[in-house]
């Protein structure tokens, strides 16, 4: 305990005096204010759009509820009696479903800046063209957002290495290592000590710079105090990877010329060559498919189910929806454009598309399992997928609102079904109690530890590397 | 208090010290001469642990360098050719760290006394090393080896790159801690001075100590001769 | 004297074992990196193919009402040249396939980013990646301590001494270090011109081009490294501020400019741009008369044209017209807003452009892109083609309606192959050479401006070599 006091009161003593680690230090810590208020800026720019949807959508509203008392001109008034019918409900108001960021997603952008965040949700789904996908200039997509999971996961590891790679060569550079052998019992401790307190350092800066992170993120949106204390423990473990890798290389006791350039050797296979080797070799594996026989199969289904007898249509709609059996009427039914056959051709196709196109997300969903469990043998992506399952902005995230529009869609078809097959219309009161979408968002936290385990197992494995090597030496 | 028993050290084929053999006691201060590539600093860093012996053995109270360095390092302090210290520390800091790792805290009072002793000037006391010049170093690291407290003192050419007044200096605190009953060997180049300074004299040549002498009615221009006779 | 030092750093660099084990592994990489380009295009290539000839054979081969064919529309896939192997650039974010429809101005669809999670944004394995991102590694481990080192074992002043000109050592150093480079990348650069040759003559300027680029830009990062050896006080700073650079200027700059670009030229969301649309072909834009309004003019002008009372009266089907009308006003309203769209991102490029002026990376990189033909302006190019091509198509497919055979009042009138055949297929080339470079001009004389300062900097920077 003593010797420790020691060394991490001249460390302290040394750190002080040393302009450039300062500002390499404070550099860091601007670097990632920075990258914080960028990914802020980001986020509450797509915050405001969901405002701005709402707004509309609440203005849209109160259009609607005036058709029916707008009795003003002859074409107003013929209007105002069609005020609530279901199809021009569905034209007029379709329902908002909103995937708003988590808190986090401030400091973990993700896939958010990729993956559409909002759908006006129809009686019937487009296949054939994604009309939600947010505008974006893909040189902005390709070059990715700076926030404070980029900092963390590219350049924290850059300022571990700067910090450590002299720890054990510059005490022979500067010829203080005779001196300090012989003073001292156990040069290893004092090296470990010395290391340690590094490790105080970045721990302290990265606390720092994650409590601004969460003081920022917080602002837009309520940030609960487990996601943020996953946030710092999935940072913590991240620390420790990278420290246990300058571990590992330090124990070559090699010049700090040529452990600096392991170093970064090390970065640069971490960041940059095993994802792309794995990106490329997942993309030989799983290409990702056309979807142009989708295109053309729905385009046949449509032209196929359209051109079925009536009868045939209404029977099958019945088979799959007999909670509107009450409402048959055989007459109606069997004319071509009768309101069962509208919503026969609907469903049927519908399911009749939704179930080829399972085939396509079914190889998209083996792609991204392999992309997954490739993420595990690298701690840097692995980090990225972990602060993204956090902050909601990954893949899964985005399949989760996917899948929760495609059944708010459903039961807003059927809603509006309910009405349309009865030849009922909706009453201004009805329509204050539509049915609203709800996502259900919740953290899974314990993947997310058990995810973490990915990268302690990655600083284990370096580390008793490094005790190997000590031994043998 | 120092021995040495057939120490050998071979790299590759090559003799770096052969079957030297040594005691040296408590008030002796034992100078090594001898041209580069004697054995000299062999035979130190030896002493010191640096360097495992192919045969033989370095003891220090007894006790085998080899097997237990941590031991035989607490009763050595060293004072190599060029002290380098902290660059950023000041001298009193300096001293300071590496009397802690030793074991030792002192109080400031105590520390500027050490550095008073050696001859360092009051106003160089907060400086930080970045700037010392050789000499100044040199008597920073003297003072690092008194504030050890240890017995046995090993020094590699520590007047090499001295000025006079410097080696002056430094000569008369060596004598006055061999007077203190310290133990101490120095590798030097410097004839003159080590008759002056040591209480003996050794002379190696290819790994071997050829000659071994007190310094007891031992004229420099004798040694000299002898020295030059030997290489 | 330059000769004399060049040869010495080329044979000190392949007497260094880790010199030797880097270009190695360069190699490899870079062999990985074509046969997995290669692989992967081919597959996509032969899909499109595929897809293509399977759409238009649907189309030929249908019989149909002119405007359910419209409805029944076509997809239209993006080629890429065979050059896209060499540099991906933006394909993972662009859209692959554009859908033509009655009544809908689509967007490009389905980038392979929708269907990856995060790990596509740690990059992929291309030459340019390589060249990019790898190479400039090698070129700082060659040159950090070209000069630093000299310092440190004490022979500069020896060659001071034999006579060397502090400017000569700079030259000879760049010279030799820049030689050691082409050894390692024209091998690459000449199979690569070679394969092309032989596949796709017409793409050998292109592939030239980029070559030349990379070798200039390879020049740049030798002197500036150089030149970083000679003004460190040790190797170690050297090291130390080489790396700083190259994090700064390949990995950092590249995300702030975007994201700076991206803040001053906001774009706006595709909620309020669908919204824009719906109301500005329900309203009218720039003062014009809403939907009805429109229809009745437009009803008026034809009956007036013809001579008529009544639209029953006109010798042609006035539906046809009118929906034509309509697309007309659905295309003006969507260009209109698009072009705000395109301007927007325009100059967001442009600001990228401008900052290669600081970043000669992010020269390289949009000029790598461009004559790969996989960045925004090639992107854009494809889009605007397939758009016009879009309103042709269905213009055809309008006026069938309205001009006709004599069946065409009739609500079963259907037409077959002979006519869908007449349609032309869409057929795209991409762009030439010069146009890519007018689209980038300012990123090539950027390269360009970089190559002459770096260089015309060796007199400044030789009297600043400290000796000791």
């Amino acid at each position: 305990m003593k010797l420790f006091n020691t060394i991490f009161h001249f460390e302290w003593i040394q750190l002080k005096r040393q302009k450039t680690q300062w500002i390499s230090l404070f550099v860091f810590f601007i670097i990632g204010c920075y990258a914080t208020y960028a990914g802020h800026r980001t986020i509450q720019k797509q915050n405001l759009v969901l405002t701005k949807l709402q707004q509309q959508y609440n203005q849209d509203h109160v259009l609607t509820l005036q058709k029916f008392t707008d009795t003003l001109t002859a074409e107003t008034k013929a209007q105002a009696a069609q005020a609530g019918m279901a199809q021009i409900i569905n034209f007029r108001m379709p329902p908002l479903a909103l995937d708003h960021p988590h808190a986090l997603a401030t400091l973990s952008i993700g896939q958010r800046d990729v993956n559409p965040y909002y759908q006006k949700v129809k009686s019937s789904v487009n296949y054939l063209d994604q009309e939600n996908v947010e505008i974006s200039n893909p040189a902005q997509l390709f070059a990715g957002n700076f926030d404070l999971a980029f900092v963390l996961i590219y350049l924290l590891p850059l300022l571990i290495i700067t910090l450590c790679y002299p720890t054990y060569a510059e005490e022979k550079e500067q010829g203080t290592y005779a001196l300090l052998s012989i003073q001292a019992s156990n040069l290893t401790t004092i090296l470990n000590y010395k290391l340690l307190f590094r490790l105080t350092v970045v721990l302290g800066l990265v606390l720092l710079l994650n409590l601004v992170g969460f003081a920022v993120a917080g602002q837009q949106t309520v940030l609960s105090l487990s996601s943020a204390m996953l946030w710092l423990w999935l940072s913590l473990a991240y620390i420790a990877f990278w420290f246990a890798i300058c571990y590992f290389f330090l124990q070559f006791k090699r010049s700090s010329i040529v452990t600096a350039l392991q170093l970064i050797g090390a970065w640069l296979f971490f960041l940059i060559l095993l994802p792309s080797l794995t990106n490329s070799y997942i993309s030989l594996k799983h290409p990702i498919p056309l979807r142009a026989s989708l295109a053309s199969y729905q385009r046949h289904v449509s032209e196929e189910v359209w051109e079925m007898k009536p009868i045939v249509l209404a029977d099958s709609f019945n088979r799959y929806n007999p909670q509107y059996n009450s409402s048959i009427n055989l007459a109606k039914d069997s004319t071509k454009n009768g309101e069962r056959f509208i919503a026969g051709y609907y469903d049927l196709s519908e399911r009749k598309v939704a179930r080829f196109a399972k085939h396509i997300d079914q190889q998209l969903v083996q792609k991204n399992q392999m992309a997954a469990q490739l993420a595990v043998i690298n701690p840097s992506i692995q980090l990225q997928y972990l602060f993204n399952a956090l902050a909601h902005t990954g893949r899964n995230d985005h399949q989760n609102f996917k899948q929760a529009v495609s059944r708010f869609q459903k039961e807003w078809k059927h809603h509006l079904l309910r009405y349309q097959l009865t030849g009922t219309y909706f009453t201004p009161a009805e329509l204050k109690q539509l049915p609203k979408f709800k996502l259900e968002n919740d953290t899974n936290n314990l993947s997310i530890w058990m995810g973490s385990l990915s990268l302690w197992i990655g600083t284990m494995l370096f580390l008793m590397l490094s005790l190997m090597i000590n031994k043998k030496n | 208090m120092l021995q040495a028993i057939n120490l050998t050290k071979k790299y590759n084929d090559q003799l770096a010290l052969n079957k030297l053999n040594l005691t040296i006691n408590q008030g002796d201060v034992f100078c090594l001469l001898g041209q580069n590539g004697a054995g000299k600093t062999t035979t130190i860093n030896l002493f010191l642990g640096f360097i495992a012996p192919s045969t033989g053995q370095a003891l220090i109270y007894g006790t085998s360098v080899a097997e237990d360095p941590a031991v035989t390092r607490k009763h050595l302090a060293y004072i190599p050719e060029v002290v380098m210290l902290y660059a950023n520390l000041t001298s009193i800091e300096n001293l300071d760290f590496f009397s802690r790792l030793a074991g030792f805290k002192y109080s400031r009072k105590e520390l500027e006394k050490f550095l008073t002793t050696v001859g360092l000037q009051q106003e160089a006391f907060d400086k930080r090393m970045g700037g010392y010049s050789k000499g100044m170093r040199q008597k920073v690291g003297i003072a690092i080896a008194l504030a050890k407290n240890a017995d046995v003192l090993l020094m590699d050419e520590p007047t090499s790159g001295l000025d006079p007044k410097a080696t002056n200096e430094f000569t008369e605190l060596v004598k006055e801690l061999g007077k203190q009953g310290k133990a101490i060997i120095m590798a030097t180049h410097d004839i003159f001075n080590a008759v002056n300074v040591g209480t003996r004299i050794g002379i190696m040549r290819r790994g071997e100590l050829v000659h071994e002498m007190s310094t007891e009615n031992l004229d420099a221009n004798d040694l000299q001769k002898l020295y030059l006779e030997t290489i | 004297m330059i000769k004399v030092i060049a040869f010495n750093e080329i044979r000190s660099a392949l007497r260094n074992k880790t010199m030797v084990l880097l270009s190695i592994i360069f190699w490899l990489l870079i062999v990985v990196a074509t046969f997995g380009g290669f692989k992967n295009y081919t597959l996509a290539d032969q899909n499109r193919e595929q897809a293509k000839a399977m759409f238009r054979k649907e189309w030929v081969e249908q019989k149909a009402n002119p405007h359910s064919a419209a409805h029944f529309g076509t997809y239209l896939f993006k080629p890429f040249s065979l050059l896209s192997l060499f540099d991906t650039g933006l394909n993972n974010y662009t859209g692959t396939s554009y859908r033509v429809e009655a009544h809908h101005q689509a967007e490009m669809n389905y980038a392979a980013a929708q269907d990856s999670d995060t790990e596509m944004r740690f990059g992929e394995l291309t030459i340019a990646s390589l060249l990019q991102l790898f190479l400039p590694l090698l070129i700082i481990f060659l040159c950090f301590q070209s000069v630093s080192k000299e310092r440190e074992n004490h022979t500069l002043k020896l060659l001071y001494a034999q006579g060397l000109k502090p400017s000569s050592l700079l030259w000879g150093k760049i010279a030799g270090n820049y030689l050691l480079i082409g050894f390692i990348t024209i091998p690459a650069f000449l199979i690569m011109l070679l394969a092309v040759g032989l596949k796709e003559p017409s793409l050998l300027a292109r592939t030239l081009a980029f070559s030349i680029c990379y070798l200039l830009y390879f020049l740049i990062l030798i002197s500036i490294f150089v030149y970083v050896s000679a003004l460190s006080k040790s190797s170690k700073n050297a090291l130390l501020t080489s790396l700083g650079l190259w994090v700064f200027f390949c990995v950092m700059l590249p995300k702030i400019v975007t994201g700076l670009a991206n803040n001053w030229y906001s774009l706006p969301s595709r909620g309020a741009f669908n919204k824009a649309i719906e109301t500005g072909t329900k309203e009218g834009i720039n003062g014009d008369k809403d939907r009805m309004g429109r229809y009745k003019d437009y009803l008026s002008q034809t009956l007036a044209k013809y001579k008529v009372d009544s639209a029953s009266q006109l010798p042609i089907n006035f539906d046809g017209l009118n929906m034509q009308n309509g697309e007309d006003y659905l295309t003006k309203v969507y260009l209109n807003y698009a072009k705000e769209v395109e301007k927007k991102i325009e100059q967001q490029q442009f600001v990228q452009q401008v900052l290669a002026f600081i970043d000669p990376f992010l020269s390289i990189q949009q000029l790598s892109m461009a004559y790969a033909g996989t960045d925004y302006e090639h992107h854009i190019n494809f889009h605007q083609h397939a758009q016009q091509y879009r309103d042709e198509f269905i213009r055809k497919l309008n006026f069938k309606m309205a001009y006709g055979d004599k069946n065409y009042l009739k609500y079963d009138y259907q037409v077959g192959p002979d006519f869908f055949k007449t349609m032309h297929d869409f057929e795209y080339q991409q762009p030439q050479l010069g146009w890519a470079l007018q689209k980038h001009q300012y990123a090539l004389y950027a390269l360009l401006l970089w190559l002459a300062v770096t260089l015309s900097l060796v007199p400044i920077i030789s009297k600043k070599i400290a000796i000791n």
